[in-house]
């Protein structure tokens, strides 16, 4: 379980964040929904350990790992992240961006080029490796942007408006892979969006924040029959 | 937007009548001269000294260089990753060697030559000497295209691989690798300085090729000759630029940005101390140590009131040729940048390639190069005027104001252009009304270095000066030659002085004027 305990934050005198609370369990999406500048990508930046909160602090499986004065280090949180611009290296082919973050264990040398081969099977690219970042396609970074956060066998994914430039079909697809995903590999999903349509297929549970302040957090049914407010309602286009 | 069909002949016409055509006339002079004697018997100096500077000449910049990365690459890092206390400030003290013309390091050092060779074993007037000084001249070119480098770093990148590996691995294996063409960029540039500086080994008296080249042309009035002593040294030096070119692609080498994203900073722990005694090191022998030499050399204060009175008119004289050549060198390059920049064909890539050129020129052949194109009957105006020094100040440092300009249009939107010629069809107005006012901030810098720069010019000043006038740079010289120690300690600290205050009054302003262009955005 991924525990927000009353995180704020501020950035000089503003407020970012507002006592805000959540939780997912693995295997689930959630979707956080917000107008631009409320606070979504601070929260992720937060839960992933790029920065610290002000007050309350971050859980994860009941350690914490965020507060004020204490921060686990990201790479010891067992969680990935995909950038809203995907943050793709660009001086490593595709296979190197996989191998980058792959734990070697004790894999010998050949298995390990089949665990980055069947890696990048799962999403379509194998045949890619040696190809760099700037000869893709956009669905095809997307795709190895996600085979790069899942290489590291994350329990908990945060998504930062992964698909936000992408066209319809293309974003159908990846919306697919994710559920697939999700199921098989039971990754706790935390996904920021912009686009009602995506939550409502994706999503588990809906978190709907404004100016840092959590306004409705539920199954997605729920906030759907009983949006607690008029922001909501609006922010969701329910009639 | 498509440029106006005028303009690009325009101005490509001015910068090769100003630009290339001295430095295309020196290369054609072993070949066609009409100069008594032969091309062979000129090649001939070739076989008994060649390898003697050739050697010196690789060794110096070689050396130089890899000393400028090994200081300059860790003091990049440093403050701009490091958790540093005061790291805006330390940023902008780390430039201050800059702004200390190299001769000086050199008439520093020849002071210190006993504590040289104690520390050493080895006497500053030698290879290794000449190295020294160059690297405490010129190593904040690496520093500040490295540190260029980093600010360009989507800080993402470096975010994306904390989340798997530590900070060492991410510096290692992520941040360096994004940041090498700046690197390697700070270091062609520092090579090729090295490689045809003048001043230096010639105050060190290190023999060297521009030393030379000099020599033949000053003392032999052999053109021939000091031409060919320039080839090789052009040659390497345009070669390295192509390399260097092709590796920085569409990179810009600075970066001239509002600088709002927040860098990834790294808590360096207890290896702070030894940090800070690095950049305290480095900036006591690079600063620190030439003010107090120069302050103990130049003696008592009768001597700064001596010299500063005999002294007004070359100030004046060279703060008022700095200024304009300053002002005419911006006018041009914001043109050629643009062209580079917007023009995306073949003309905007030669053009681009072109305007490196000068940096591959040493100082001496370029002067050699206006003496011939504007001693001429036609122009003798300009050759016997004081517009051959401006002339020569345009030849020597659109480079660095083109690189400039160039940084500061690439964060310009190319939309911001449409958009406004959308509503005018005076291609003037759209420069006028958006391109200059968002290009201010690069304008100014390119402005302040090129002023810098050209007031401490000496050595294309040395040979094109008119008669019955004097720089600053060539009154120290002079006095240096003289023996008057004192004097050139006083005047050189008067040349730092007026340096430090024209810097600490652009540093004021261009606070300010970065607010209103925050403000305005």
């Amino acid at each position: 379980m991924l525990t927000v305990d009353n995180v704020s934050k501020k950035y000089g005198n503003v407020e970012i964040l507002k006592c805000l609370t959540l939780e997912i369990s693995p295997g689930e999406i959630m979707a956080l929904v917000g107008p631009s500048g409320c606070g979504k990508t601070t929260l992720l930046r937060i839960i992933a350990g790029l920065e610290n909160p002000d007050e309350g602090r971050v859980l994860i499986d009941g350690t914490e790992v965020s507060t004020k004065n204490k921060l686990v280090a990201p790479n010891k949180r067992s969680l990935s992240m995909i950038f809203q611009d995907l943050a793709l290296w660009p001086h490593m082919t595709v296979e190197k961006n996989i191998e980058f973050v792959i734990k070697r264990d004790k894999l010998t040398r050949n298995n390990y080029r089949l665990k980055i081969d069947e890696i990048l099977a799962n999403v379509n690219l194998y045949g890619y490796n040696n190809r760099y970042p700037h000869e893709l396609s956009g669905g095809e970074r997307q795709r190895l942007a996600i085979a790069r956060a899942l290489a590291s066998k994350p329990m908990y994914l945060l998504m930062d408006e992964p698909f936000s430039n992408l066209d319809t079909i293309l974003k159908g697809e990846l919306q697919d892979m994710v559920m697939e995903l999700k199921d098989n590999f039971r990754i706790g999903i935390i996904y920021v969006t912009h686009n009602i349509e995506e939550v409502f297929v994706l999503a588990d549970r809906i978190a709907i924040i404004n100016k840092g302040i959590m306004e409705q957090i539920d199954y997605k049914e729920k906030v759907l029959n009983y949006p607690k407010n008029e922001f909501v309602r609006r922010l969701l286009k329910i009639r | 937007m498509k440029l106006p069909r005028f303009l690009i002949p325009s101005i490509i016409t001015l910068f090769f009548i100003i630009v290339l055509l001295p430095i295309f006339s020196m290369m054609v002079v072993p070949f066609f001269s009409e100069i008594p004697g032969s091309l062979a018997s000129d090649c001939s100096l070739f076989d008994s000294r060649h390898l003697t500077l050739a050697r010196n000449s690789l060794g110096l910049a070689v050396g130089t260089t890899a000393l400028c990365l090994i200081i300059g690459v860790p003091l990049a890092f440093l403050l701009s990753r490091a958790n540093l206390w005061g790291n805006g400030i330390l940023s902008i003290i780390s430039i201050i060697p800059i702004l200390i013309p190299p001769y000086i390091h050199a008439i520093v050092w020849t002071n210190l030559n006993d504590y040289f060779k104690c520390i050493f074993h080895c006497d500053v007037h030698s290879l290794w000497g000449a190295m020294f000084v160059l690297t405490l001249a010129y190593f904040p070119f690496v520093a500040l295209a490295t540190q260029g480098g980093l600010r360009r770093i989507d800080r993402n990148m470096e975010e994306a691989s904390l989340l798997y590996h530590g900070r060492w691995k991410t510096l290692t294996r992520i941040t360096f690798p994004l940041v090498m063409p700046h690197i390697f960029s700070g270091a062609i540039f520092v090579f090729i300085f090295s490689l045809i500086d003048f001043c230096v080994p010639d105050i060190l008296r290190v023999r060297v090729y521009p030393i030379e080249i000099f020599i033949q042309f000053s003392a032999f009035y052999n053109e021939r000759a000091a031409a060919l002593f320039s080839l090789p040294l052009i040659v390497i030096a345009i070669l390295l630029i192509v390399l260097q070119r092709w590796y920085m692609k569409d990179r810009a080498y600075i970066q001239v940005s509002l600088g709002l994203a927040k860098e990834i900073t790294y808590n360096l722990g207890w290896f702070i101390i030894p940090a800070c005694c690095f950049f305290f090191i480095i900036l006591g022998l690079s600063t620190i140590l030439p003010l107090v030499v120069l302050l103990n050399t130049a003696g008592s204060f009768s001597n700064y009131s001596m010299i500063f009175s005999t002294s007004i008119e070359q100030i004046l004289y060279s703060f008022i040729l700095a200024f304009i050549g300053a002002v005419l060198v911006m006018s041009l390059s914001f043109f050629v940048s643009y062209i580079i920049e917007r023009a995306k064909t073949l003309t905007g890539t030669l053009l681009g390639f072109a305007s490196f050129i000068p940096l591959a020129i040493p100082a001496i052949t370029l002067g050699m190069g206006l003496i011939k194109v504007w001693n001429q009957p036609v122009v003798s105006i300009i050759y016997g005027s004081s517009f051959i020094v401006i002339l020569g100040y345009i030849a020597r440092f659109i480079p660095f104001s083109t690189i400039i300009g160039i940084a500061g249009l690439k964060q310009i939107n190319p939309c911001l252009e449409e958009a406004a010629f959308l509503s005018t069809a005076r291609w003037i107005k759209v420069i006028r009304g958006i391109v200059v006012p968002l290009s201010q901030k690069s304008l100014a810098i390119g402005f302040f270095f090129v002023f810098i720069l050209s007031f401490g010019e000496l050595s294309t000043t040395l040979l094109i000066i008119p008669p019955g006038r004097q720089t600053i740079p060539i009154k120290i010289y002079n006095l240096m030659h003289y023996g008057a120690h004192q004097m050139v300690a006083a005047l050189c600290l008067i040349l730092i002085l007026i340096i430090f205050s024209f810097s600490g009054l652009f540093l004021l302003l261009y606070k300010k004027f970065t607010k209103n262009i925050r403000c305005s955005l």
